[in-house]
């Protein structure tokens, strides 16, 4: 089973194709140019450069979040798109899910972080792929409370682990070097892969992205009412 | 008999989330219209992420609705349409990146439509026996644009405002007389009893000799006749006024836009954008245009609100006229019509 991996959650974003054998191909960009500029345009590069068509692809992931509410809405679209198109079977990945299968030979824990700006990260920690907290969005100050108090090592990865990057110093949590902290699209492909191959595809009608965030409006409004 | 041939049609802008199947450019199978004012309301306006969330999880569904509905495959679609703006960035986005993927997957050639440009191809859906050469003005509260049609699928612009749109002169009068928005059919309703020979407001631009637009000036000077009618704790002639107003703007835009026609011997015009509905202009422009043999064409109410036929429309003709758009094609909220 061959799986295109998409993901458009932050600012870095990708790519990539995952085949039985593993990696087949993999672009990822951390830039400042939109993913609605960027995104087909690797997508078409990858699949040219690694001699794939499209539909040969047997399947779809896409990273649905949390994140960027308008990159995840790109990506979401896009993976939506290919899905009807091509009538192939789509999946939606969790960012956190996916940067702990990424790291997922690390012995101890891996706590996945994501900045979501205005002083707060979206955080989950994991044991070898299974989750040992909920997915929450608070402040970085209390996810590292809660990872100190642990016996076991806790390894950080993400961009909120480039941008948070003093205080977990501080704190003696693992980091990666700068470059593997953030999500590699070829784990959105692996990970999408793995679900794919278990029958957990989501419907592509219904995909949406996983915001974990209320807009400012309906927060507004439900303090006034 | 030909194959007919298909354009699929998605529209994202504002608050609707639409798609349509239209062949030849010119008739409809389905236009679907997925509507979510009732979501936006409590809030008083539209909420940009509140609508990008709901067009995200309607486009598939609604794109699968109007393919069903015109009883075609998307593989039988031979050109994709979608709109680049202007409207909401976010909203913008999501049709572009579903339509985009969907043209990719399958290697169909893919056309960003500008919206503006969508809304005069309500004409065509509408009267199929018209064709260009045309002259169109595009009125509403955004723009005031005269533009001349040599063929489907391409414009010139001959003129603009070069400041206020004449939708927005009528709304921000309407507001200080304190009616409610949008201003222009509240005033369109007001002047039906009224004089319009009462008051002589000024006529921007109307002899410079060419075809732009300026409409700051009356607005100063309704304005300024609601100050000192106010000061002078008299009642405003309501009727006479707004008559008057309306009578100002109307002359200006028919004067013009007769001009055009006589300069580039056209036989038609077409008119859209919401002031295109104002009935003075209607009536006005039609007796002056029938004196001189032309037809004037307005956009049926149907299609008059945002739909994504008339995106497919728009698109179908641009990619006739050998538009194409690449992958990395991106919303533009603020394209203004001659921007591409
Ligand atoms: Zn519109």
């Amino acid at each position: 089973m061959l799986v295109i991996g998409l993901d458009t959650s932050t600012m870095v974003g990708g790519v990539s194709l995952v085949g039985p054998d593993g990696l087949v191909g993999e672009y990822v960009l951390n830039v400042r140019s939109t993913h609605s500029e960027r995104l087909l345009p690797a997508v078409e590069r990858v699949l040219e450069d690694a001699g794939v068509s499209l539909d040969t692809v047997d399947g779809i992931a896409v990273v649905t979040g949390p994140g960027s509410f308008t990159g995840l809405r790109i990506g979401a679209a896009t993976a939506k798109g290919f899905a009807y198109a091509l009538k192939k079977p789509v999946v939606g990945v969790s960012v956190l899910e996916a940067l702990a299968w990424q790291f997922q030979w690390f012995s101890g824990l891996v706590c996945s972080l994501i900045d979501a700006r205005r002083q707060t990260v979206y955080a989950q920690v994991f044991r070898r792929l299974q989750p040992v907290t909920g997915a929450v969005n608070c402040s970085v100050a209390a996810v590292v409370a809660t990872c100190c108090s642990q016996s076991e090592p806790v390894l950080f990865a993400g961009d909120g682990a480039l941008v948070y990057e003093q205080q977990l110093n501080d704190a003696w949590m693992v980091l990666p070097s700068r470059e593997q902290r953030v999500l590699h699209t070829a784990s959105v492909a692996g990970l999408g892969r793995k679900l794919l191959l278990e029958g957990r595809q989501t419907d592509a009608m219904t995909l949406v992205p996983t915001y974990m965030r209320k807009s400012e409006a309906e927060l507004k409004w439900e303090q006034k009412t | 008999m030909q194959a007919e041939r298909l354009t699929l049609g998605i529209e994202t802008s504002c608050d609707e989330t639409a798609a349509a199947v239209v062949a030849d450019g010119r008739k409809i199978l389905s236009n679907i219209i997925a509507s979510q004012v009732d979501i936006h309301q409590r809030f008083g306006g539209v909420v940009p992420e509140i609508a990008s969330r709901h067009h995200i999880a309607a486009v598939l569904p609604i794109v699968d609705r109007a393919l069903r509905e015109a009883a075609v495959d998307l593989a039988d679609i031979e050109v994709v349409a979608a709109t680049q703006g202007p409207g909401l960035v976010g909203g913008l986005l999501v049709g572009l990146a579903a339509g985009k993927a969907m043209a990719f997957a399958l290697n169909k050639p893919l056309v960003g439509v500008n919206h503006i440009e969508g809304h005069i191809y309500a004409n065509f859906l509408a009267h199929p026996e018209v064709n260009p050469p045309l002259i169109c003005l595009t009125v509403s509260g955004g723009h005031t644009d005269l533009l001349y049609i040599p063929k489907l699928g391409e414009y010139r612009i001959l003129g603009r405002t070069r400041d206020d749109a004449a939708g927005e002169a009528f709304d921000k009068i309407a507001r200080v007389l304190g009616l409610p928005y949008p201003g222009g059919p509240e005033i369109d309703k007001l002047a039906q009893q009224g004089d319009p020979q009462a008051i002589d407001f000024p006529r921007g631009l109307a002899d410079s000799g060419n075809f732009d637009f300026s409409f700051s000036g009356l607005k100063t000077a309704a304005l300024n006749y609601i100050n000192q009618s106010r000061q002078r704790n008299e009642t405003l002639p309501l009727a006479d006024f707004a008559a008057s107003l309306q009578w100002s703007i109307v002359d200006v835009l028919t004067g013009k836009l007769l001009a055009a026609a006589r300069a580039y011997g056209v036989r038609s015009i077409v008119l859209s954008g919401g002031v295109a509905a104002n009935s003075m202009l209607r009536r006005h422009l039609s007796r002056q245009a029938s004196v001189m043999g032309l037809t004037v064409l307005y956009p049926p109410p149907v299609l008059c609100t945002d739909n994504a036929a008339m995106i497919a429309s728009a698109g179908f003709f641009r990619y006739l006229a050998g538009w194409r758009s690449g992958w990395n094609l991106n919303a533009q909220p603020s394209l203004r019509l001659g921007d591409d």
